[in-house]
């Protein structure tokens, strides 16, 4: 009888695969869109058109600040929302199915919103601060109501200053350095003193919780979290030993991901190749740590910590399921009030708690308690 | 603080460039066709372009786009059928036979595959391809555990089966 040889099925079929360019799979989709949302986008389209051209102009930086259009204030799908606090929202979106990006902004916690411009509608948003965003080579101090070209200089500082923001640039290979943005300027410069690992990426926590990067180590290229409380001047490191070792082909796939809300109760979420991984506590900020589950199947590796030090897991593809930590014990099932079965997972930010799912934008004091507003 | 940005994009690009090859290899695997294993893949991807947020909100991205691939290609499987039922009809012409270069064993064994019923293949393919841990395999097609394991079990046996008999098959052919 012939072998089950089903690794050799694999490797002969996937070197037979002719793979089309990226850009045919962004011409599929937006054909998709199209079909979605029916001719009534294709009005919006036309009057977007020349937001398009004048955008494509400005890919390159310039001087000066670029005068656009405020976007719509009704987006037909929101593809992200990010935010730094509660009352200061971004979501970026699609107006219509053929339309470049658009962003709306919200200053009152998302009970109105109003466009914003966005200088390259290819590049998204960044939202560092509460009104400092960077999109693609330009940077806004003031929510997006002007742009300007980014000020980036090779010259690094001491630290984050106080009301300033830490920025993360991600690349291919994981987060090469950590730059430090003037909310006023939008001046934009390297610290002097980088993590001591090799990063993989940075962590959005509230500005309370300091910085944390996560990454792996380079001397036994174990999983490795690294924080500063001083604004990136000098940083800590805990390698987690008992983890494996970060491999090349899928670092970020082991490296650490880290929950907090407030710095000092942490909880790092380690993967591995056979789909149980680590779990790792602290509640003093990093000092010392403890294994809250090692070798056990990991339910989901999205997360976040309430208010009241829980450790809340969100799984479930199609409806969603929660399970919760609390003092490092056991993840038992846990309900949340006036979520959706649609939300995706919650994020801490400097006042509370935010979260979406496809038509709403959830908000919360404590991370349990959920109140929703429609998105725009 | 905030240090972490993700553009869908380049997410979704990111991903592409990453995964496409071992999806067509899985779908292949599901359909003997190397032609329609690359279109429903690029024809996931597409959609998830289209609708990011879940593929940008899950905990394994590779999972969640092989939930999508998969149920791209239970739809296709659909209408498949009825293409199949009009070519035995010959109400249409068959599309040319379309595989890589491979060996009777392979060959033999993607003829197997494409015996076994769609779930049992599902499960087939995402344990021994996609080489998922059953409960991963669970997860993916939304089954309990031990239906999982009994699919495998089940087209495992149905496998051998039929490679076997195919060989004792060309054996009476070669002595005929």
């Amino acid at each position: 009888m012939p072998e089950l040889d089903f690794g050799g099925l694999r490797t002969v079929a996937e070197d037979a695969v002719r793979q089309p360019e990226f850009a045919t799979v962004e011409r599929r989709s937006a054909r998709l869109r199209r079909r979605r949302h029916g001719t009534a986008a294709a009005i919006l389209a036309v009057v977007l058109a020349g937001t398009t051209v004048l955008a494509a102009r400005l890919d390159r930086p310039q001087s000066t600040t670029p005068v656009l259009a405020a976007s719509p204030t009704h987006l037909n799908q929101v593809l992200y929302l990010e935010a730094v606090d509660t009352t200061h929202l971004y979501a970026v979106g699609f107006p219509c199915a053929a339309c470049p990006f658009a962003m709306n902004a919200s200053d009152d916690g998302g009970r109105t919103w109003e466009g914003r411009t966005l200088p390259n509608p290819r590049s998204g948003v960044i939202v560092l601060g509460p009104r400092l965003l960077i999109s693609g080579a330009y940077v806004s101090v003031d929510g997006g109501l002007s742009w300007r070209a980014a000020a980036r200089t090779d010259t690094p500082v001491e630290a984050v200053a106080p009301g300033h923001q830490a920025w993360c640039v991600r690349e291919a290979t994981g987060c090469r350095q950590v730059l430090a943005v003037d909310p006023t300027t939008g001046q934009i410069a390297p610290l002097a003193n980088q993590p001591p690992i090799d990063t993989l990426y940075g962590v959005s926590t509230p500005t309370a919780a300091g910085l944390w990067v996560g990454g792996f180590d380079r001397a036994t290229d174990k999983p490795a979290l690294s924080w500063s409380r001083d604004g990136g001047r000098t940083w800590a490191v805990h390698v987690f030993l008992e983890a494996p070792a970060v491999p090349s082909h899928s670092p970020l796939g082991f490296a650490p991901q880290p929950a907090t809300a407030d710095g000092q109760t942490v909880y790092a979420m380690i993967g591995n190749d056979t789909d149980t991984g680590f779990v790792y506590r602290t509640t003093d900020g990093g000092a010392t740590w403890s294994i809250v589950r090692q070798g056990e199947h990991i339910e989901s590796y999205l997360g976040y910590v309430t208010a009241d030090g829980a450790h809340v897991l969100q799984s479930g593809l199609t409806t969603l399921r929660y399970v919760a930590s609390r003092d490092g014990g056991p993840y038992l099932p846990v309900e949340l009030s006036g979520d959706s079965d649609q939300m995706a997972v919650p994020r801490a930010v400097d006042d509370g708690y935010f979260a979406r799912d496809d038509g709403y934008l959830y908000l919360s004091d404590d991370g349990w308690t959920w109140r929703r507003e429609p998105l725009p | 603080m905030v240090l972490l940005y993700v553009d869908a994009v380049e997410a979704v690009r990111a991903a592409y460039q990453a995964y496409y090859r071992s999806l067509v290899a899985q779908v292949f695997a599901l359909t003997g066709d190397l032609p329609e294993a690359q279109d429903v893949v690029h024809e996931a991807f597409a959609r998830v372009l289209a609708r990011p947020r879940g593929f940008l909100a899950a905990a394994d991205p590779s999972t969640w786009l092989r939930a999508v691939v998969f149920n791209v290609a239970r739809t296709r499987f659909r209408r498949r059928r009825v293409y199949d039922r009009l070519v035995r009809t010959g109400r249409v012409e068959p599309m040319a036979e379309s595989v890589p270069g491979l060996t009777p064993d392979r060959l033999a064994l993607v003829e197997a595959l494409r015996r076994l019923p769609m779930p049992t293949r599902e499960a087939v393919v995402l344990h021994h391809l996609a080489d998922l841990p059953v409960h991963e395999v669970a997860e993916t097609l939304g089954l309990p555990v031990g239906t999982v394991k009994a699919r495998l079990s089940r087209g495992r046996a149905a496998l051998a089966r039929y490679l076997a008999s195919d060989e004792s098959e060309e054996f009476r052919h070669a002595r005929a």
